[in-house]
């Protein structure tokens, strides 16, 4: 017997007794639940003298046949109904900024590859190694000659920017934010991007 | 009832435009020193390096842009370049997007991106690679069946002597679906003291004319702490990848 299967089945028995004197793990958290049992027998021993009003019973059929076998809802004061929609209200309201903002903060992105851009700087000789397809051309934009610097800014756009460069982007969600990527040449200029979502 | 309703409405908008969504369709996140060009030595110059684009629209209609970066370079080879990021290439319009820096030192290795609004500076360690040539982004070299290069002559633009050259592409008819074939015409004035293009003009009937040249050319040497991070600046390290960028 293991531990696992001793405090599932915690029978008494030669394997349980034995696993409690090769464990002493088990052993205290076995005396601790010994405890507890008994606290709580003891707790229910000293209520046993409680009990309801000997009348409570009939008061309650009384009320129960003089609405007509229905209970009337209990309906709070009018005093608080101000209180309660102003709670509901500020709660909505911190419900909503916390999605919000949830939606908005960049994520950590430790685990995410690295910029194409320096991952084909960092591999070596296989023209290959750069992925084309992380990167989209910018319209219009001119291609950069293989000696000349980049640099690179992250943005974050709504995803109808994504519906020019040719994404199939959802009406209802164009207003979102997406993460972009994009790679300036030395003249500052855009020339591609890279969605990041 | 009705105070109720409108300051509940006034704590809805404050708390939604306090995410940002108002903010004018872009946000800044961060920037980051990408891949280091050819390093020039021994020919220091600073110059307002500006780009302006054109197009007519069938309609009649134009379509002006303008950007402007400020480019200094010093003899070790060292670079930084001062810019508004704009509209980011229609990525980002009517978004303020800050003025950032990058600054390439080959000299000690290190790259640096600074955001000028939140004065902090992403520093990354690069090892100058070996060129590539992928595809789409990046120009790929040799001779092209479809290309002319010619000789323009020697001028001189903004005090040196450049070299011109006029390459003209030819889009056969039928290639990209056009009845007649297309030409993009590129003519570049070339500097052999800068070693670099002084002024570029590309015309090209799908996407207009665009003008690149440099202005207000200096060439003193420039003062070494425009290649140092400020120190008022927290740098933190990029290690080369993403989401670590001045914010």
């Amino acid at each position: 017997m293991n531990c696992q299967e001793f405090r599932e089945f915690a029978l008494d028995g030669p394997e349980t007794i034995a696993h409690l004197q090769d464990c002493p793990a088990c052993a205290t958290w076995r005396r601790r639940q010994d405890s507890l049992i008994a606290g709580l027998r003891a707790m229910a021993a000293e209520s046993q003298h409680v009990g309801a009003p000997a009348n409570l019973e009939a008061k309650l059929v009384a009320a129960f046949r003089t609405h007509g076998g229905t209970v009337a809802p209990i309906r709070a004061p009018r005093m608080w109904a101000p209180v309660v929609t102003w709670f509901a209200a500020v709660a909505a309201l911190v419900a909503v900024a916390f999605v919000l903002n949830t939606q908005r903060v960049p994520k950590p992105q430790q685990h995410r590859k690295p910029p194409a851009i320096v991952e084909s700087a960092m591999a070596d000789g296989d023209d290959s190694s750069f992925n084309s397809a992380d990167f989209i051309p910018l319209p219009n934009a001119q291609q950069l000659a293989p000696n000349e610097d980049v640099n690179l800014v992250r943005v974050e756009v709504p995803r109808s920017t994504m519906i020019a460069l040719g994404y199939d982007v959802s009406a209802e969600r164009a207003s979102e934010p997406v993460e972009a990527e994009v790679v300036l040449g030395p003249d500052g200029l855009a020339r591609a991007v890279r969605f990041l979502e | 009832m009705r105070a109720q309703i409108a300051l509940i409405g006034i704590l809805a908008v404050t708390s939604v435009s306090a995410q940002g969504i108002f903010e004018g369709g872009a946000r800044f996140l961060g920037a980051e020193p990408g891949r280091p060009g050819r390093v020039v030595r021994n020919a220091p110059y600073s110059a307002d390096v500006v780009t302006e684009s054109s197009q007519t629209l069938p309609d009649g209609n134009h379509i002006r842009q303008s950007n402007s970066v400020h480019m200094v370079r010093d003899s070790e080879g060292r670079t930084r370049s001062e810019q508004s990021l704009r509209t980011l290439g229609g990525l980002a319009p009517n978004a303020h997007l800050p003025q950032v820096v990058f600054i390439n030192d080959p000299v000690t290795n290190s790259n640096y991106a600074l955001n000028t609004n939140s004065r902090t500076a992403t520093k990354s360690t690069v090892d100058h690679p070996p060129m590539r040539r992928p595809d789409g982004v990046f120009r790929r070299g040799g001779s092209d069946v479809n290309s002319k290069i010619e000789s323009l002559g020697r001028q001189t633009m903004e005090g040196l002597a450049v070299d011109g050259t006029r390459t003209t592409l030819t889009v056969p008819a039928g290639q990209i679906g056009n009845e007649q074939p297309l030409q993009v015409v590129t003519e570049t004035w070339y500097s052999a003291d800068l070693q670099t293009v002084v002024l570029s003009k590309r015309t090209d009937p799908r996407t207009g004319e665009t003008v690149t040249r440099l202005t207000n050319v200096s060439r003193a040497e420039p003062a070494h702490s425009l290649f140092e991070v400020p120190a008022d600046f927290k740098v933190s390290e990029s290690q080369n990848r993403p989401g670590r960028g001045p914010r």
